[in-house]
């Protein structure tokens, strides 16, 4: 077996590439929808990006628009919006890796501790299923909710003799409520990860430090903790190498011309901009100026976590 | 097991009951939404009017439900969405098995190209204007086209597949090549058979996005007649104004309740699915981290 495989390796190497594809064609013909899928889908839109240094005429295409440089970017930067979108994105990022990071860890930690399957099945079967609605639903359950007369939030709160609050509304709240709604989406599914690593812990560990007369709380920070920490760094990472990606859908779905201000971020921006006031270059812009930065953020976490955990995030 | 059962001491005992009702109100919490939404939906106008609902319907009423159910626009962009969901996630499949299979054989030799080319668009997010703008230009704009061609393929579901494909047994392949199986016959006939649990997998996965999908749909639709049921809900539920549009006045429903049973209703197919959801994801979940 061994001596074919060598004889076969000699005798690709020694095949010219349209041999190769010759022999194989059956192969080349099978890839290439997926190869055309990407280039069409992909590739040429990502080509398309260069309207942000022109004044991309629709009527003369990009070969007959003209081209003026790095102007969008200038008046963007120039732009009194530039700092409220930034300063949103930087906000709600630090929340997601602040607030919304850690509890997938705890929650993940909790439930290893339960020992009775059946309860310990009942709550990650709840606590999952919001990870499949779609944002829109979402936004929609919360906004529902939280109406000012007819939602549950505000008729508990008239029961108490409290003042209802029009939550969806105000500036206050709405990225309060943004946090809330990550977590209530994603912590199940997110644990599941932690879970698993946990999982793999060696059952002997803990006995041994359990004869040695530890308790369940130092197991926890002296076993659980110290294992699972290198998957919380690469999530981590990986969070923050995404650290521009608040989500177009999820802040899509929660905004309205009264929260606006609190909320509006890259994506917003530029659909606002794009699709709806027909400003495709500045728009697009905008769009190459988040992309630019977030892959930049995505090397940067990628070369700590080598660094931190000997494995890449990407 | 038994000795470390009875030997369990107090702190422990304590431990455990706390962390049982903590974690029973995470999950109480994760719940209570939809339950509410639950009893409105199945209350009638003039307790959920005067905000008195709250996890018991009141007034049972299926109103709601036949005023949405006789909704045309709801019905005709949940058809819509169904159809897209089903002709989209064979095409993807196809598509994708196509692409994954060459992808996990030695003998393609433009599988390094191949597979940093579909990276290198993972990790770079392109601007969507220019995206919206060649769409257009394909003539994918307000047709049923546009709701499939632009997602069908996603690099991290032809990652899970290629990874398993890989692990197929060179010697089955080497037996088909053998019986004289062409390279699509082999894949088709000896390969998929095998392969049922990851295409389940990925075959949820790519229905759960097609169901969900919004973003492309909000650029590439503008005609109301094809609005899919996500730009639906979207239009009823959070743009308030459009509610009086949809025809969705009747007596003895309240507009709460009417929006609430819209997302029920769009939430219900998802839901439907859940169990192999949970099944197929966590395990669709560990095949994509391995490295391929």
């Amino acid at each position: 077996m061994g001596g074919k495989k060598t004889s076969q390796a000699v005798r690709t190497k020694k095949e010219s590439f349209w041999q190769n594809m010759f022999r194989h064609k059956g192969l080349y013909f099978m890839a290439l929808p997926g190869f055309l899928w990407f280039v069409l889908f992909r590739y040429v839109p990502l080509a398309g990006s260069v309207i942000a240094f022109m004044d991309y005429d629709i009527y003369k295409g990009i070969g007959g628009s003209k081209f003026v440089g790095l102007k969008h970017f200038s008046h963007f930067f120039k732009f009194p919006e530039f700092g409220q979108i930034f300063r949103n994105t930087a906000i709600l990022g630090a929340y997601d890796v602040l607030i919304v990071f850690p509890i997938p860890i705890l929650l993940a930690i909790l439930m290893n501790e339960v020992r009775n399957a059946k309860y310990k099945k009942a709550v990650q079967t709840a606590v999952y299923v919001p990870h499949f609605l779609s944002w829109v639903i979402i936004g929609g359950i919360f906004t529902t909710l939280l109406s000012p007369n007819t939602g549950i939030i505000n008729n508990v709160r008239q029961l108490l003799g409290l003042d209802s609050v029009y939550y969806m509304a105000s500036e206050k709240h709405i990225r309060g409520i943004l946090v809330i709604a990550s977590i209530w989406k994603e912590m199940g599914w997110s644990s599941i990860v932690y879970l698993a690593a946990i999982a793999g812990i060696d059952p002997a560990l803990y006995e041994a430090a359990e004869i040695d007369g530890a308790n369940r709380f130092k197991r926890m920070l002296h076993i659980t903790l110290p294992t699972i920490l290198p998957i919380i760094m690469t999530m981590l990472l990986l969070k923050i190498g995404n650290f521009m990606e608040i989500g177009f859908e999820k802040t899509n779905s929660f905004m309205n011309s009264m929260n606006q201000g609190r909320i509006d971020v890259f994506d917003t921006f530029v659909y606002r901009y794009g699709l709806q006031n027909l400003q495709y270059s500045y728009a697009t812009a905008v769009g190459l100026f988040k992309s630019v930065v977030g892959i930049t953020l995505l090397f940067i976490s990628n070369a700590l976590s080598k660094k931190t955990t000997e494995q890449s995030v990407i | 097991m038994n000795e470390t059962k009875i030997k369990r001491s107090l702190p422990d005992r304590i431990f455990n009951a706390a962390n049982l009702i903590i974690l029973g109100l995470i999950g109480l919490i994760a719940v209570l939404p939809y339950i509410n939404m639950l009893a409105v939906s199945l209350s009638s106008s003039g307790p959920v009017d005067s905000g008195r609902v709250l996890f018991l319907p009141m007034e049972l009423t299926f109103e709601n439900y036949k005023t949405v159910f006789m909704d045309k626009n709801i019905l005709r962009s949940m058809g819509i969405s169904a159809l897209m969901t089903v002709i989209g996630t064979s095409f993807s499949l196809l598509l994708t098995v196509m692409f994954a299979y060459p992808l996990s054989r030695e003998e393609f030799r433009l599988r390094k190209f191949c597979n940093v080319m579909i990276l290198i668009v993972f990790i770079f997010n392109a601007p969507i204007i220019p995206w919206y703008l060649t769409m257009r230009q394909y003539g994918l704009y307000d047709n049923f086209l546009a709701l499939i061609l632009p997602s069908a393929l996603s690099t991290y579901n032809i990652i899970i597949v290629r990874s398993f494909f890989s692990e197929v047994s060179p010697a089955l392949l080497d037996a088909a090549k053998v019986d004289g199986c062409g390279e699509m016959r082999t894949l088709m006939q000896i390969i998929l058979p095998i392969s049922k649990a990851v295409m389940a997998t990925v075959g949820l996965m790519y229905g759960v996005a097609y169901w969900n999908s919004y973003t492309n749909p909000l650029y590439l639709i503008n005609d109301r007649n094809l609005y899919t049921l996500q730009l639906r809900i979207k239009s009823v539920v959070l743009d308030s104004n459009a509610l009086e549009s949809m025809n969705l006045v009747s007596l003895g429903t309240s507009t709460q309740a009417l929006k609430m049973t819209t997302i029920i209703v769009a939430a219900i197919p998802v839901l439907c699915v859940y169990p192999f959801l949970q099944k197929h994801f966590v395990k669709g979940m560990t095949i994509g981290s391995v490295k391929g």
